[in-house]
């Protein structure tokens, strides 16, 4: 049986890339995929601590929806980001200042 | 007496309004009418001028023969006091308001034909209706400060007329001239009345009669003062001869009715202020103008000039006589305002004539009487009328002159009780001038009148009627007939004129002056028969050098004063005034540096710091999406230390 802490340093390594990618990226979409990063380190949690009660499956259940709400996120975002990269011609959202205070 | 604000309804006082406000109409009247309708202006004002004559006939007759009576509503009220104006009726006032309009109107009327070529007739006739408002404002008030006001009215009407030749530098100076020597008067005519209302409370005429207060002689004096100034008595006459330079109309305006007959009618008015101290001054004044004024007369060659010199000599007779008798004098300034008015329309008539004539010889003084002569062929009308005139002048028998100079004498002779009294040498002065008077008179009527005439190539035109009428009814006016139906009974109507006294009859005083004056016309006659042009002397001719005198001894040490005080004032007024004025701008600067940086730094500061903070918290909500995420990434983080470990 796999030691559990190594499952745990991943699913924290994940979600802090996630969390860096989302700050650090400046285009939107590349901020979406960190958020993935970051549902799928949480995921990874979800199912490792499922292990404290290998009888029941709410920790493998609970990330199948948490996939399932990440997809419907995604292309939600992702038709969001395709609307603002018509209208405004990027998808970088510092550019989208406009009402922003000139300095 | 009433003391509501109303102006009382009573049928004298709309007369007395129609009166004094007639001749104010005419001059804005003068002023209103335009350029297009100026040929209406003399006729308009001659018109509203006859106007006032009839209403002050009116006046005459509603209130002659009545006792005192005054009708006056308040004007000012200060404190506890009320000014009040209003109207004094007593014989004196509405026969003096009916010489006044009467020689006004008719003065108006020669003016139509005297000013006939003048173009800026407009302010002549404005200012004549406005000299004789004036002047009846002065007669009728009934309250001394309003008499003080009217009577600077009349200063200042006198100067616009006497400058009305504007272009003639001469009439400018002698407009200043008069103006400036009336002041003199005026100022003692002001302190008078400053010392009378401090001593009684009241400058109501009415109220006056009866007191006496302490300084009562020095109020006398400073009141006759002015008396001198406007009358022209030494040593303040300077000014007369040189107002000649007016129009002749004015002339005899200012001679007969408005102007000069104020001071001694202010006189005859106020007579019961004057002490008998005060008496002694004014006796002395009127006797040394009286003599002086005849004997400048006789060296005069100036047609105006003598008959200038004439009517200062008559004023100093009146002024003279105040103190025995001021019902004689009033009759002698009434009778002198009809025959001197004929005298200086005659001498208007004459100078126009020249005028017209020799318009073309700029050099020839058409004033002169030496370039006269033999005019009694060309101008008969004016020859009779100046003749009567000047008769009434002298003092000849069946003239007005006769009688009110009669009179005169017969009260100054009255009071003298020896010889080498002050009565006594005032009487002989009196006699004197009685005796110069026909001797200059003759001599002005012989040079004008007889003789060879001077330029025989031109012949002088008669005066057109419009100008003959006035001269015609002054001259009859002079005649005895107006004054007295019995030619040697002096009492017969004059006494009735005047309310004073009634006027002793001396038997022998006619006949004295009879033989005086036919004495003196024979001198006359020998003095004057060739008609020398003897040279001028400077002491006669040159008002006795009196305007050298002030000249040298007033003016300059005026002026000396004058410029030292300037002096004192350039270098330490002025030096004190600059320092505190550099002291207050040092003063300011430093408040303005205070305000400056200070007040406005501090708000400044406060303001820079909100700017400060405001840009700092601005930052925060930058707009950022992935600065909010870290803030609430931070914040979770700090929830989570504070809820997990502590």
């Amino acid at each position: 049986m796999l030691p559990i802490e190594p499952l745990l340093y991943l699913s924290a390594f994940l979600f802090s890339v996630g969390l860096i990618v989302v700050f650090t990226k400046r285009n939107a979409i590349v901020i979406l995929l960190g958020i993935e990063l970051m549902l799928n380190g949480a995921n990874l949690n979800l199912v490792a601590f499922n292990r404290a009660q290998p009888e029941l499956f709410d920790g493998q259940i609970f990330a199948l929806f948490v996939i399932v709400v990440a997809v419907c996120e995604t292309a939600v975002g992702m038709a969001i980001v395709l609307r603002v990269y018509h209208f405004y011609g990027t998808s970088v959202p510092d550019q989208i200042s406009e009402l922003k205070e000139k300095p | 007496m009433t003391e509501t604000a109303a102006i009382p309804d009573h049928p004298l006082t709309y007369l007395s309004f129609a009166v004094l406000l007639l001749p104010l109409l005419s001059f804005f009247l003068c002023h209103v009418i335009g350029e297009k309708f100026s040929w209406l202006i003399s006729l308009v004002s001659t018109a509203l001028l006859c106007l006032t004559s009839l209403a002050a006939f009116l006046l005459y007759q509603g209130a002659y023969g009545n006792p005192e009576s005054v009708i006056s509503w308040s004007w000012i009220k200060t404190g506890n006091h009320i000014f009040e104006v209003g109207f004094l009726f007593n014989d004196q006032v509405v026969v003096m308001t009916l010489m006044v309009t009467l020689v006004s109107a008719l003065v108006h009327l020669y003016s139509i034909g005297y000013m006939a070529d003048d173009r800026a007739s407009k302010k002549y006739f404005a200012f004549l209706g406005f000299f004789t408002f004036a002047m009846l404002g002065l007669i009728l008030s009934s309250n001394l400060l309003l008499t003080f006001c009217f009577w600077e009215l009349v200063g200042f009407a006198s100067y616009r007329l006497i400058s009305y030749y504007r272009d003639q530098s001469k009439a400018a100076s002698a407009a200043t001239k008069a103006f400036l020597m009336n002041r003199v008067g005026d100022m003692g005519f002001l302190v008078g009345l400053m010392i009378i209302w401090s001593a009684t409370g009241s400058l109501e005429i009415s109220q006056l009669h009866q007191v006496s207060f302490p300084l009562q002689t020095a109020a006398g004096l400073c009141i006759f003062l002015g008396v001198m100034g406007k009358s022209a008595q030494f040593p303040l006459f300077t000014w007369l001869p040189d107002a000649m330079k007016a129009p002749t109309p004015v002339s005899a305006l200012i001679h007969a009715a408005t102007m000069v007959a104020a001071g001694v009618y202010l006189l005859v008015r106020l007579h019961f202020l004057f002490t008998a101290d005060a008496f002694v001054v004014i006796t002395w004044i009127g006797a040394i103008t009286a003599l002086l004024g005849a004997l400048a007369a006789l060296f005069q060659y100036d047609l105006k000039k003598i008959l200038a010199y004439s009517t200062m000599s008559q004023l100093g007779l009146m002024v003279m006589a105040m103190a025995v008798s001021p019902g004689a004098s009033f009759l002698h300034l009434l009778n002198h305002a009809f025959f001197k008015a004929g005298l200086f329309l005659g001498a208007g008539a004459i100078i126009h004539a020249m005028h017209t004539a020799h318009h073309t010889e700029k050099a020839l003084d058409v004033q002169d009487i030496r370039n006269m002569g033999a005019l009694r062929t060309q101008m008969p009308v004016t020859f009779f009328c100046f003749a009567i005139c000047s008769a009434a002048l002298a003092g000849l028998p069946l003239t007005s002159g006769f009688v009110s100079k009669d009179i005169l004498l017969s009260h100054l002779g009255a009071s003298v009780n020896t010889l080498w009294s002050q009565q006594g040498i005032t009487m002989i002065i009196a006699w004197i001038t009685v005796f110069l008077t026909p001797i200059y008179a003759f001599r002005l009527f012989w040079y004008v009148f007889f003789g060879q005439m001077k330029n025989d190539l031109v012949m002088l035109q008669e005066a057109p009627v419009i100008m003959r009428i006035p001269m015609m009814i002054l001259a009859l006016l002079s005649l005895t007939l107006a004054v007295s139906f019995a030619p040697f009974s002096i009492t017969a109507w004059a006494s009735k004129l005047l309310y004073l006294q009634t006027f002793e009859e001396s038997t022998y005083i006619p006949y004295i002056t009879t033989a005086i004056v036919i004495l003196a016309l024979i001198v006359g006659y020998f003095l004057y028969r060739n008609q020398p042009t003897r040279s001028r002397s400077r002491f006669l001719t040159q008002n006795f050098l009196l305007d050298s005198f002030y000249a040298q001894y007033i003016i300059q040490p005026f002026q000396f004063i004058s410029g030292f005080t300037l002096s004192l004032d350039k270098t330490w007024i002025d030096r004190g005034i600059h320092a505190v004025a550099y002291f207050q701008v040092s003063l300011s600067h430093l408040a303005g540096w205070f305000d400056r940086s200070v007040i406005d730094g501090s708000v400044n500061l406060m303001a820079g710091a909100a700017g400060r903070l405001g840009t700092i918290t601005r930052y925060l909500a930058a707009g950022k999406i992935q600065t909010y995420v870290l803030w609430a990434m931070l914040g979770l983080i700090i929830f989570m230390i504070w809820f997990l470990i502590l």
